[in-house]
């Protein structure tokens, strides 16, 4: 290999090493905002549910004495 | 990265709306544009526009990037060292994913300088590898972070891992003096140290510009690099504190 063919394969090394490892950050990151994403949403359709169940609870609250045995 | 997720606060609270981008991630593409026009302005002026060396001829362009990644490698470390240091004194997350993002960046770096260093050495020593001070000591401090980075992914406990890894972060980098002295204690193939000379007024103005262009590329790189892999960390935390909530949540 020439003196040229070293710095070709040192410039090859960097720029591939370096291009490579953008890759694997840019897929972390692509990952990482889609399951936060995911996360966020189940999270808003579990709160939903609680806010649901708890409309409902007082609704129910007065009619709870009517099949009461004591009542 | 280039839009933010949030939610809105009152009825319309249900539906997350995609917001245009946040200050911190156009500021995180234009730095990206920025270090590429540097890094693609650096290779043209390493390749084509420095003149050849007298002595080594054109394998001397291997300096422009084996010289800046080096120094960045001491900066990276050094950033460690520091955020591992605050961390421990007061352990808030942002220190530690500073620490962990610089010693991912800079154990890349340092591979790259083994990598380019051993292209050098082999027409010009005639072998890749030699156990040198200078070549050694750089490979111990290589493996050092190996180890610092092994710790964060095999201890179990995040907050047991950082601390772990930070006490690692702080001992690791008394290696880095033992580096960059080497050369002045040992005698060794590796030249004595280049960094105050080359900087200085010891290289041609055609070199010296090839080589602060790559030293401005890299530097730039060098932060890019840990600002997009402090922004996994932190997407990661928020993904645990959300998964947390839905859990608490859905369990109820």
């Amino acid at each position: 290999m020439g003196q040229a063919g070293y710095v070709v394969a040192a410039v090859f090394v960097i720029w591939i090493a370096l291009g490579a490892y953008l890759l694997w950050i840019a897929g972390l990151l692509r990952r990482a905002q889609r399951d936060v994403a995911a996360l966020e949403e189940r999270l808003e359709q579990a709160e939903a549910r609680d806010r649901d169940e708890a409309e409902r609870r007082p609704d129910r609250a007065p009619a709870a004495p009517a099949h009461s045995p004591s009542g | 990265m280039s839009t933010s997720s949030t939610e809105l606060a009152g009825p319309a609270r249900a539906r997350p709306v995609r917001l245009p981008a946040a200050p911190r991630d156009v500021a995180v593409v234009a730095l990206g544009v920025a270090t590429l026009l540097a890094m693609v302005g650096a290779l043209a002026s390493a390749l084509l526009l420095s003149p050849s060396e007298r002595v080594e001829g054109d394998l001397f362009r291997i300096f422009y990037f084996h010289l800046p990644l080096a120094l960045l490698v001491y900066v990276a470390f050094f950033v460690v060292f520091v955020a591992s240091i605050v961390y421990l004194v007061r352990p808030i997350r942002w220190w530690d994913r500073l620490a962990l993002a610089s010693a991912e960046v800079g154990l890349l770096f340092c591979t790259l300088v083994l990598a380019t260093g051993s292209l050098w050495g082999r027409p010009v020593w005639g072998v890749w590898w030699t156990w040198d001070a200078r070549l050694t000591s750089t490979l111990v401090l290589w493996f050092i972070y190996l180890g610092y980075l092994m710790v964060r992914a095999y201890v179990g406990d995040r907050g047991r891992a950082a601390r772990y890894a930070a006490v690692l972060g702080i001992v690791g980098f008394l290696d880095v003096p033992i580096v960059q002295f080497s050369v002045n204690w040992w005698r060794t193939l590796h030249p004595q140290s280049t960094v105050t000379a080359s900087l200085g007024q010891s290289l041609p103005a055609g070199m010296q510009s090839a080589l602060i262009l790559g030293l401005v590329a890299f530097a730039l790189l060098y932060v890019e690099l840990l600002l997009l892999r402090m922004r996994v960390e932190e997407l990661r935390d928020r993904q645990r504190g959300l998964a947390e909530r839905v859990l608490a949540l859905e369990g109820a």
